[in-house]
């Protein structure tokens, strides 16, 4: 048996043999195997964002990064001020989900036989929106209308002309008569 | 619906509603008032301004019965007022606030005051403000006060709630006797006392 082959017998041996540790060492390595194995996905994808990583950008690139970021929120401001606008209004008129609101008009008149409401929003058409008579002497329209400001009023028996009393009244025009106004909200 | 479809059918619709409404001043006037009506619309238009009103304006006279003449005069007096308007609100304004404004000026407020409302909270709408301003006048609040008011509510950014709460407490005040100007000094205080009360104290420790 040469010198070489005695070597290697003895390399083998050294490694087949557990090194000595000291009684609880085994169990606190296994448990951190144990531990590792556990973390699976969540473990891998904390690992990924906290490792640092090198990243290169071309210059162009970074540049119509930058302009992107800077139109998200010239957008984002100009959104908000249309909102802001829609949502400033009146009243308490029921709303519903998107662009028209409709709009509930009631008027008190005991006397009538027939109203009409008139208004921007239907050309002052007396024909356009006759208002139904839900109780003795209350009547009442829903309309849908635009976001914005709207003049209106009544007709009562397609003669006389009123305002609504419960509403913003708008200066008395040429015409000599004092609409009402309602402002209507927008989607919010 | 993508944005781009929403944009598009908004710009294919708007010019379409315009011209409907154009083509039912044939149906109302004669072709002489017409034509004059329309040349204070295309005047308008070529200057930037909205003419949905000034259209409205002239469907309303006529379903008033008012001569043609004053309808006219009535067209080419809003006219003027939504430039006034513009100019004092800025170009930025929408529809509403210019005819609110409009409506504002009509009933006697100067367009400095106009400027002043709108730089007491710049990045909110006049709409309301306004309208509430126009009634509260209508119903015989002075100017200096009606203005004071409005102007004092804006710079401490009070809720749209608490204008319409303005405006109709006035009116009851109004209504069961009160001078217009003390109801509006005493609403607007009580407003502003309740915004105040609202805020966040300071912590004493």
């Amino acid at each position: 048996m040469s010198d070489e082959h005695l070597n290697w017998e003895q390399i083998e041996r050294e490694l087949k043999t557990l090194p000595h540790l000291e009684p609880r060492a085994e169990e606190r390595i296994m448990q951190e195997v144990r531990a590792t194995a556990r973390r699976g996905a969540r473990g891998r994808l904390r690992g990924w964002l906290f490792q640092p990583y090198r990243v290169t950008i071309a210059p162009l690139s970074a540049l119509a990064g930058a302009a992107a970021v800077v139109m998200l929120v010239v957008g984002a401001l100009w959104l908000g001020r249309g909102m802001s606008e829609r949502g400033a209004a009146e009243g308490t008129r029921p709303e519903g989900s998107a662009g028209t609101q409709p709009i509930q008009f009631v008027v008190m008149a005991p006397g009538a036989s027939r109203v009409s409401l008139v208004g921007d929003f239907n050309g002052w058409d007396a024909s356009a929106h006759p208002l139904q008579q839900v109780a003795a002497g209350i009547w009442s329209v829903v309309v849908p209308l635009e976001p914005g400001r709207h003049e209106y009023a009544y007709i009562l028996d397609g003669e006389r002309w009123i305002p609504d009393a419960s509403a913003a009244r708008a200066p008395e025009d040429e015409f000599g008569i004092s609409n009402s106004v309602v402002l209507v909200r927008g989607s919010s | 619906m993508s944005v781009r479809w929403i944009l598009l059918v908004a710009a294919l619709g708007a010019p379409q509603a315009a011209l409907a409404q154009e083509r039912s001043l044939d149906e109302r006037f004669d072709p002489r008032t017409r034509a004059a009506i329309l040349a204070v619309v295309d005047s308008a238009r070529a200057d930037g301004l909205p003419v949905d009103p000034l259209i409205n304006k002239a469907l309303e006279g006529a379903s008033r019965g008012a001569e043609p003449e004053r309808i006219i005069w009535a067209v080419r007096g809003l006219a003027r007022r939504l430039k006034v308007a513009r100019d004092a609100l800025g170009t930025q304004s929408t529809e509403a606030e210019l005819v609110a404004g409009a409506a504002a000026l009509y009933s006697g407020i100067a367009p400095e005051k106009l400027e002043q409302l709108r730089a007491a909270d710049p990045g909110a709408s006049v709409a309301l403000p306004l309208v509430v301003l126009a009634d509260i006048v209508e119903r015989g609040v002075p100017q200096d006060t009606a203005v004071s008011v409005i102007l004092t509510l804006a710079g401490a950014r009070v809720a749209d709630d608490d204008y319409t709460a303005l405006r109709v407490s006035v009116a009851e005040d109004i209504q069961a006797g009160a001078p217009p100007g003390v109801a509006a000094q005493t609403r607007a205080r009580g407003i502003l006392l309740g915004v105040r009360q609202d805020e966040p104290r300071p912590d004493p420790r």
